[in-house]
């Protein structure tokens, strides 16, 4: 999975904030403010298509923490994601 | 019969094709008759004037091609490094304010309250959509013949000196928040962009207006009381 090319990420006035664009609108009117530096950083592993596994794998390594607990920032980051469209087509 | 209309708005010139009655009225002040190429044209297809009237049984066919051609102008103003704001915009003696808010609010009513306490000193330079523009490191707000429901506007710019979001409120109160608590509250007053080089361009202007234009939250009634604080605050503080 990966996210829409419609979706734009953009640091507003210190806020990270992610905006529709375009048709992509449809899904999401309005923004979602991604709350951390570490949603910042899975928005970059998603950029390019990848399963969640491998995104936690990474994380896990990177940031010296355990699988299941990495796996569970990468489940409620594209929880709050998908309903919107940010990872469809 | 669409013909050609040459306008100069927002220093840009611009060449409209059109044969709407409504912008031919509320285009008339910024009429100019520039030569050579536009840097802005706009010419509304048939087609999408049929699927808007569609969409919107209260528009005639002279509005929908007003209200479309100011939406392609502002799309396009964005390369021109200017975006709109859903604002009604007062000018003072050169200082540019804008009342943002969701329509019904309250904007309009609270800008006209200005023109009453403050006569002829006070400008609405467009009471529904202004264009800002940036350059030489400085925001500056335009009139525009694209002004909503009130049609009103002036030719004229004025130094872009505070952004104030407008709740209604029993008393009046005004206090100054940070950029970042901002941005949710603009986010819904500009443009929603069809292509991902004008959003990047767009929200690169937002993040740089809100570091270094003030913004507020006013609460008031819409009585004229509330056009004397907010002048008077605003006037000391931005």
């Amino acid at each position: 999975m990966k996210i829409n090319e419609n979706f734009l990420l953009k640091n507003i006035a210190g806020k990270n904030v992610v905006v529709p664009v375009g048709a992509a609108a449809k899904n999401l009117n309005g923004m979602i403010t991604l709350k951390n530096e570490s949603a910042v950083y899975l928005w970059e592993c998603f950029k390019e298509d990848t399963a969640m596994e491998n995104v936690a794998e990474k994380i896990s390594k990177e940031f010296d923490i355990e699988y299941e607990i990495a796996m569970g920032y990468v489940k409620s980051f594209v929880d709050k994601l998908l309903p919107h469209g940010v990872f469809g087509d | 019969m669409k013909r050609n209309y040459r306008y100069k708005i927002a220093d840009l010139n611009v060449l409209v094709t059109h044969s709407s009655e409504v912008l031919k009225r509320n285009g008339l002040k910024y009429e100019n008759d520039f030569d050579g190429a536009a840097d802005i044209e706009i010419k509304v297809s048939d087609s999408r004037i049929e699927k808007t009237l569609e969409i919107n049984r209260t528009f005639d066919r002279d509005y929908a091609e007003y209200f479309l051609s100011g939406m392609d102008f502002y799309q396009k103003l964005i390369s021109f490094e200017g975006f709109m704001l859903h604002s009604s915009c007062v000018a003072v003696d050169g200082k540019g304010y804008l009342f943002t808010a969701n329509s019904g609010t309250g904007k309009s009513t609270h800008v006209a309250l200005w023109k009453d306490y403050l006569g002829s000193r006070a400008t609405v330079l467009n009471d529904d959509k202004p264009a800002i523009m940036y350059k030489n490191g400085r925001f500056t707000v335009y009139g525009t013949p694209w002004s909503g429901k009130t049609d009103e506007s002036t030719n004229q710019c004025a130094n872009v000196s505070a952004v104030v979001f407008l709740e209604r409120g029993d008393t009046f109160s005004i206090e100054r928040i940070s950029g970042k608590d901002a941005v949710e509250r603009i986010m819904p007053q500009v443009l929603h962009c069809i292509s991902m080089q004008r959003a990047e361009v767009q929200f690169d202007l937002i993040d740089r207006l809100l570091k270094c234009v003030p913004v507020f939250v006013m609460k008031c009634t819409p009585k004229i009381d509330s056009a004397k604080c907010a002048w008077e605050y605003l006037n000391e503080n931005c």
